[in-house]
């Protein structure tokens, strides 16, 4: 039981990163993260042009010799979290990644992935540990991958580390008595298996979870982690054994025995062949369907973990979202294409596909776009097609294939003072299309900056939408320069005392709004000093003590209600 | 001001001749005009309060001497701020009396040195420099030893404070109440 119990928790960090936003690790991993980024990087890139399913990626694990923490063994970087591997059990390592609050904030891109002013992070640390297990338990690589890894770090050769071969599983042999652990996993999954052989006593399994908000077994008898990055959901365990090359389901279940530290229950089985339990770790599940009858033929996830599910429907009232087809006639099947949010729990689109009579929906597939293909039969004479190659049925029945892409978003505002090109509003685009927006201040206005998921201060500005994208263009009054600014240098004098001044005076901008100052500097050659600030309601200054034949350029600025300094008016002195 | 004190100490010393009856003692007030243009646009006129003493030394000769107290708010010329001027004449000389009944007609001369303080956004300027003032004017007795002085004097003193020069100076007409004993 506790193998089993194991086994969640292995599943619980995972799902803990299904909600994490990158990683971090123990205490070296922040000088390692770049050779793995890049390894990683190519091994995705390799594996999307394979297969768009980027969440079916497998994990391999690093032996760790030397280059991390020595409590290590082993360790596994997914996208979103590090799972380490020691002698104690496994830890779930998760960095959740957020943008710092600014007003002027961008996007969070991957560039800023070592951005550490722009980028904050929460990080949290969840434990499996084994109770009562073998202490140093052997533990070896078992499956190796192709990929061999270096770490160059520092400058003493020593302590460099190269062609690390990796392995896709770790087994921990003889975690108790006749008990082995098997660690394995995709990019989104990890998945432990305990196997009791012959010998071996399920019973001795127990695990604990440290470091977790709390844990508990539901009504469905599924076990139930709370972390700080949300809640895990392990289904009962599968068990089984095979027997003669046939599986024999085993029945399984949790059960607690102190305070988050938990056993396995199983029927009896046959103790002569090995016995696998299995816990099944469930983000989400979920039924989708109307008041009638559905079939989910096929599925697809893209690189976002966002799942995509075709079949067909019988019902009226099949929930859409976004659709492109919202309904559907009575009586024949229509196929249906729904897009699920990563976290299972909204529906990003979902539509009817179909037309007056049956349609179905056998099959789907996802680019590193996020565009859906699906492909099924029709009999409807007017199956919504759209720049068809074939724009009508030939026979009874004929195939059809359908591309769905929900658009990504640009929203697009303005603030007072202007508008922009296009119009403020929300736009819908394919992923990757460049969309240039101008942003047009309005008569004694001009353009401030961008603000939102994007800043900066381009006009025109050009977005590359990859994302659901939000953008405000900001405006500023414009401040105009005062009028007739003039000068002229005159003699002051009392009876015994006498100076020249350089005098100015100037009369204020009528399009000017919220003028609280003036500031008048002295400009000598590149460089200019300010020499005096002035209330809004001075329209005449005189500077004292100049020299009687030098020549002096003075600048003068309006200032509004925001410290905002307006265009200066220059003038000449002689 | 050296000269000014010997003049001072002679005017002192030539009183110890004084007849005790020719010993005269008036407070006055008189207008002062300036002559100065600049002082003129700057300050205008005013009135100076002061005193004197005369006393005779020889027939119809007198030694006199006495102090004055100027002061006055004026405008720069540009900027028109506020500027404050004080002048304080002090001095002393000779004057010739003719005793004829009611009124007695005398004409004098002498020296003054003039301690002046002007204040304004410019600066602050005390300087002082030496003068003279020519005066004319008739005692008029009223009873007793009682008498009223009324004069006209003319005084001119050209002081450079700053690369220019100016005469703080200019006629002052007034009148002044004194006791003759």
């Amino acid at each position: 039981m506790a193998k089993l119990a194991l086994k969640i928790l292995f599943l619980f960090v995972l799902l803990i990163l299904f909600s994490i936003q990158g990683s971090t690790s123990l205490e070296q991993t922040n000088q390692i993260q770049p050779n793995q980024r890049q390894i990683k990087k190519e091994e995705l890139s390799r594996n999307l042009k394979l297969n768009p399913d980027f969440g079916k990626i497998p994990l391999y694990f690093i032996p760790n010799q030397g280059q991390v923490d020595e409590k290590a063994l082993f360790y596994a970087k997914a996208s979103r979290y590090t799972l380490w591997l020691t002698k104690e059990g496994l830890v779930f390592d998760s960095t959740r990644r957020t943008k710092k609050e600014s007003t002027h904030s961008k996007r969070l891109s991957p560039e800023d992935i070592n951005n550490h002013e722009d980028v904050k992070y929460d990080r949290d640390v969840s434990r499996l540990v084994f109770l009562n297990a073998k202490g140093s338990p052997e533990v070896i690589p078992v499956d190796d991958t192709e990929h061999n890894v270096n770490y160059f770090i520092g400058n003493d050769k020593s302590k460099w580390r190269t062609n690390i071969q990796t392995s896709q599983t770790v087994l921990y042999k003889e975690l108790y008595p006749n008990i082995d652990l098997k660690v394995y996993g995709i990019e989104r999954q990890i998945e432990y298996d305990f196997v009791v052989k012959p010998g071996g006593e399920v019973s001795d399994i127990s695990f604990e979870y440290k470091d977790v908000k709390k844990t508990r077994i539901d009504k469905e008898d599924n076990l139930v982690i709370e972390t700080r990055f949300g809640e895990l959901k392990h289904a009962e365990p599968v068990s089984y054994q095979v027997i003669e090359r046939r599986r024999i389901e085993v029945e399984a279940e949790f059960r607690e025995i102190g305070e988050r530290t938990y056993k396995f229950s199983v029927e009896e089985y046959n103790r002569d062949y090995d016995l696998i339990i299995d816990p099944l770790v469930l983000v989400y599940s979920t039924y989708l369907g109307g008041s009638s009858y559905e079939w989910g033929h096929d599925i697809a996830v893209d690189s976002e973990g966002a799942a995509y599910i075709t079949g067909r429907t019988h019902s009226t009232d099949f929930p859409t979202q976004n659709a492109y087809q919202g309904t559907k006639k009575p009586v024949y099947q229509d196929a249906f294409v729904t897009k699920f949010s990563t976290d299972g729990t909204s529906l990003v689109y979902s539509t009817y596909l179909g037309g007056s009579d049956d349609d179905d929906g056998y099959g789907i597939a996802v680019d590193d776009d996020g565009a859906a293909y699906i492909t099924g039969g029709t009999k409807s004479t007017d199956f919504p097609a759209k720049n068809a190659y074939q724009g009508a049925k030939a026979g009874a029945t004929s195939a059809y294939i359908a591309k769905c892409f929900f658009p990504y978003s640009l929203t697009i505002s303005a603030g007072s003072g202007g508008t922009t090109n296009p119009a403020p509003g929300i736009y819908f685009y394919d992923k990757k299309t460049e969309v240039t927006v101008r942003a047009i201040p309005n008569t004694h206005y001009r353009f401030a900056c961008w603000s939102g998921d994007i800043s900066g201060t381009d006009n025109p500005i050009t977005i590359t939408v990859d994302t659901n994208i939000s953008i405000t263009a900001s405006f500023s009054r414009f401040i105009y320069s005062p009028l007739n600014f003039i000068g002229q240098k005159v003699f002051n004098r009392s009876l015994s005392q006498a100076e020249y001044i350089n005098f100015f005076s100037w009369q204020s901008n009528p399009n000017n709004v919220d003028i609280v100052k003036y500031r008048i500097y002295l400009i000598e050659g590149e460089s200019k000093s300010l020499l005096v600030e002035l209330n809004a309601n001075t329209f005449q200054y005189w500077h004292r003590r100049v020299e009687k034949d030098k020549q002096y350029t003075y600048a003068i600025c309006a200032v509004n209600d925001e410290s905002r300094e307006g265009d200066p008016a220059l003038i000449t002195v002689q | 001001m050296r000269k000014f004190i010997i003049i001072i100490v002679t005017v002192i010393s030539l009183s110890g001749l004084a007849n005790a009856t020719d010993f005269i003692v008036e407070l006055k007030a008189h207008y002062l005009s300036p002559s100065e243009e600049a002082f003129k646009d700057i300050y205008g006129g005013g009135m100076m309060y002061g005193g004197e003493v005369s006393i005779g030394v020889w027939k119809e000769l007198e030694v006199w001497f006495g102090g004055s107290y100027f002061s006055k708010k004026g405008e720069l010329t540009f900027t028109k701020e506020e500027t404050k001027l004080e002048i304080y004449p002090l001095g002393g000389g000779l004057k010739y009396r003719l005793t004829t009944g009611v009124f007695n007609l005398y004409a004098g001369a002498g020296l003054n040195y003039y301690q002046y303080k002007e204040s304004n956004p410019i600066g602050d300027v005390s300087k002082g420099g030496l003068g003279y003032v020519g005066k004319i004017g008739s005692y008029v007795k009223v009873t007793g030893g009682l008498l009223i002085d009324l004069y006209v004097n003319y005084s001119y003193c050209k002081i450079k404070p700053s690369d220019f020069k100016i005469n703080i100076g200019g006629v002052e007409t007034g009148v002044g109440i004194g006791y003759s004993f």
